[in-house]
């Protein structure tokens, strides 16, 4: 099943939420909303599921499959929805809470006691979970928690999943591996899901698609690809990993960062302007001396080369920190020191100049 | 609830601080015992006062006591009141602090305080609002006496004042405790596809269930003990309008000490009572929340690999 959003507004007193937000994810898909705190993803997610309600002026739609679902109850809508903090029942046992969903249909479309029983340990058994069903929410891990939640959510087979920070409480080893399975999970069942979450390791390991979302608004939406090596905007870059961030003004058609100039094919016809240069830590390289090569002096402050990469911190023009990250067999080619004297050049960069992007 | 669990084990280890840096034995028996003798000297001696009178004459006489028309119908009353009263004040109880813990509305914080109010006014008050609304001289007396209904001096004055006097007690129990669980729950069921009253009864009542209890059973103590506003309404009439504690002040005017310590020692076992099951809904809600606060075993972290 399809979801549409239409030109969706949500305020709270004077605080606008969201602001004519648009999306469309297409049946069977898993897309991450990727957002900072406060940026609207979860009120967006809430609003989908029915548990709020928009605001009514202008045009403002919820479609799923082409239908209007605007005015229908939560309870009917069929979604699934997994709480940030699970939700789960707490005088309930794990059977129980995912027989719920279930246990309360209307008599007529209530499956008999026996259906329920083999729906109940078909989950049980998804989530691998079947040892522990007369267990109660707390004694259980959190990592159970979420997959009973999840369980739980499936048991009713939703038309849509929709997930609030799936992970976000969890610690980092159980994260890992609950995401992987969350994933081979979804190319199981095919259900349209949609999760929330501000971490964008998450969503690029994770997600089909992102939907990155900054102040109530879509800044991007992409394959991770896409809005990792394409983004539309310098929040999106920034969001989505390490950047290091260079202001700068466009002179003659030129933009310059101190000794480092950009020049891009065509050049540009707004001189006079502020412009930003974002740069990966990987798209930087360290070079001895630049010899009038445009580029940036500095000189190392420290060298970690615990860890999977070498990461370089230099101080450049008025001590601006600068992160240079490199492989290990790089950094074994050109090995530098704390205090060296370095030039360093971009390999890739991006250039923002107001709205206009390259 | 969880909170007082809490609290308490702080204290617990303020304590062993004190010892470990070597507070004298004996302040320790000092503060002790002095708390002792008071709890002692102010309630234990009252309440073997109460039941010594109550058996001065024997048993025989002590159960005569409850014999009379005057008693029994005083005892009535008494369980008529609370059974009006409490599942009043439970069904109110609820409601409103299903309201205050779950919703957003104006006046809000005005319905809190109102909810304070039997609190914060003398009992005797209470009871003269009843008297200056229903009475022959109040606001809507001569109306209703004009239709043959009479509510001061007569029962329906009584249960008035007792509900006025212990609506507080259920619904101040259970919205903190309907805050904390917060709503998450309730979505979580609606989300599922359960109706509002399907939600209520299999969700959010189980959820409170204890708390409930303990407010009940505090309501059912203040409703069944109540003198002063209960005092003020029902004018004192022998066989129609005493309840047990105006029963036993009458019988103590008139001298009748072995009756009125009787009655009373009824008051008390309640009372007694009371404090049993209180502290048993208290052991099973803090057995519960302490539940909740334990980590996860290492078995369900070793399960989660």
């Amino acid at each position: 099943m399809s979801i549409e959003v239409r030109n969706v507004s949500k305020s709270f007193g004077d605080f606008l939420a969201l602001d004519g937000v648009s999306l469309h994810v297409p049946d069977g898909e898993l897309v991450a909303l990727l957002g900072p705190s406060g940026s609207g993803k979860t009120t967006l997610l809430r609003i989908i599921a029915g548990l709020e309600a928009f605001d009514l002026a202008d045009d403002g739609a919820i479609l799923f499959d082409g239908q209007d679902v605007a005015r229908q109850a939560v309870g009917r809508r069929r979604v699934g929805f997994v709480f940030q903090h699970y939700a789960l029942f707490r005088h309930m046992t794990v059977f129980e809470n995912i027989a719920f969903g279930l246990r309360v249909r209307p008599k007529p479309s209530r499956p008999t006691k026996a259906e329920i029983n083999a729906r109940v340990r078909e989950l049980l058994r998804l989530i691998q979970l079947e040892t522990l069903e007369r267990r109660y929410p707390w004694q259980l891990s959190g990592g159970q928690r979420q997959r009973v939640a999840l369980a739980r959510a499936l048991a009713i087979q939703p038309k849509v999943l929709l997930l609030d920070e799936p992970f976000g409480a969890l610690d980092a080893k159980v994260r890992q591996g609950l995401r992987r399975w969350l994933r081979r999970l979804h190319d199981e069942i095919h259900v349209t899901s949609l999760f929330v979450t501000h971490d964008q390791e998450e969503a690029l390991e994770v997600a089909d698609r992102i939907v990155v979302m900054n102040q109530g608004r879509i800044e991007q939406v992409g394959t991770p690809n896409e809005v990792f090596h394409q983004p539309a905007s310098a929040f999106v870059m920034d969001f989505l990993g390490n950047v290091n961030l260079f202001h700068g003004r466009v002179e003659a058609g030129r933009a310059v960062f101190g000794s480092m100039v950009i020049e891009p094919p065509g050049g540009l016809q707004i001189d006079g302007e502020s412009a930003r240069l974002l740069i990966r830590p990987h798209d930087l390289e360290i070079q001895p001396d630049g010899e009038g090569r445009s580029g940036l002096r500095g000189h190392v402050t420290r060298v970690q080369l615990a860890g999977p990469i070498v990461k370089i911190e230099l101080a450049g023009e008025n001590n601006q920190p600068i992160y240079v990250e490199m492989s290990h067999e790089r950094y074994r080619q050109h090995p530098c020191t704390v205090g060296e004297k370095v030039f360093v050049t971009p390999r890739d960069s991006r250039l923002f100049v107001e709205d206009y992007t390259i | 609830m969880g909170g007082t669990a809490k609290s308490r084990l702080r204290g617990r280890r303020v304590a062993a601080g004190l010892a470990a840096k070597g507070d004298p034995t004996w302040v320790k028996w000092l503060i002790t015992c002095a708390s002792l003798c008071f709890l002692l000297l102010f309630l234990g001696v009252p309440l073997v006062a109460v039941f010594t009178e109550a058996l001065r004459k024997g048993l025989g006489a002590y159960l005569e006591s409850f014999q009379n028309r005057d008693a029994l119908s005083a005892i009535r009353l008494t369980l008529l009141v609370a059974a009006v009263a409490v599942p009043l004040n439970l069904v109110f109880g609820l409601a409103a602090s299903w309201a205050i813990a779950k919703f957003e509305f104006r006046g809000k914080s005005l319905l809190v305080t109102l909810i304070d109010l039997p609190f914060a006014v003398s009992p005797v008050i209470s009871g003269l609002i009843f008297v200056l609304l229903f009475g022959l001289q109040g606001w809507f007396g001569p109306w209703l006496a004009g239709r043959g209904i009479q509510i001061i001096f007569a029962v329906p004055g009584v249960v008035l004042a007792t509900v006025f006097v212990t609506f507080p007690f259920v619904a101040r129990e259970l919205i903190p405790l309907m805050q904390e669980q917060g709503t998450e729950e309730e979505e979580a069921a609606l989300v599922l596809g359960a109706s509002g009253w399907q939600t209520f009864w299999r969700v959010t009542l189980p959820n409170v269930k204890w708390g409930l209890l303990y407010g009940v059973i505090l309501c059912n103590a203040r409703a069944m003990g109540e003198f002063g506003a209960v005092s003020v309404v029902s004018g004192h009439l022998r066989g129609q309008t005493n309840t047990m504690p105006l029963y036993v002040e009458i019988l103590y005017n008139e001298y009748n000490f072995v009756a009125a310590f009787a009655v009373a020692s009824l008051l008390a076992m309640l009372a007694l009572l009371t404090l049993v099951l209180k502290a048993l809904v208290e052991w099973r809600t803090q057995g519960e929340s302490e539940e909740a606060f334990t980590p996860p075993t290492a078995a369900a972290a070793e399960a989660e690999r």
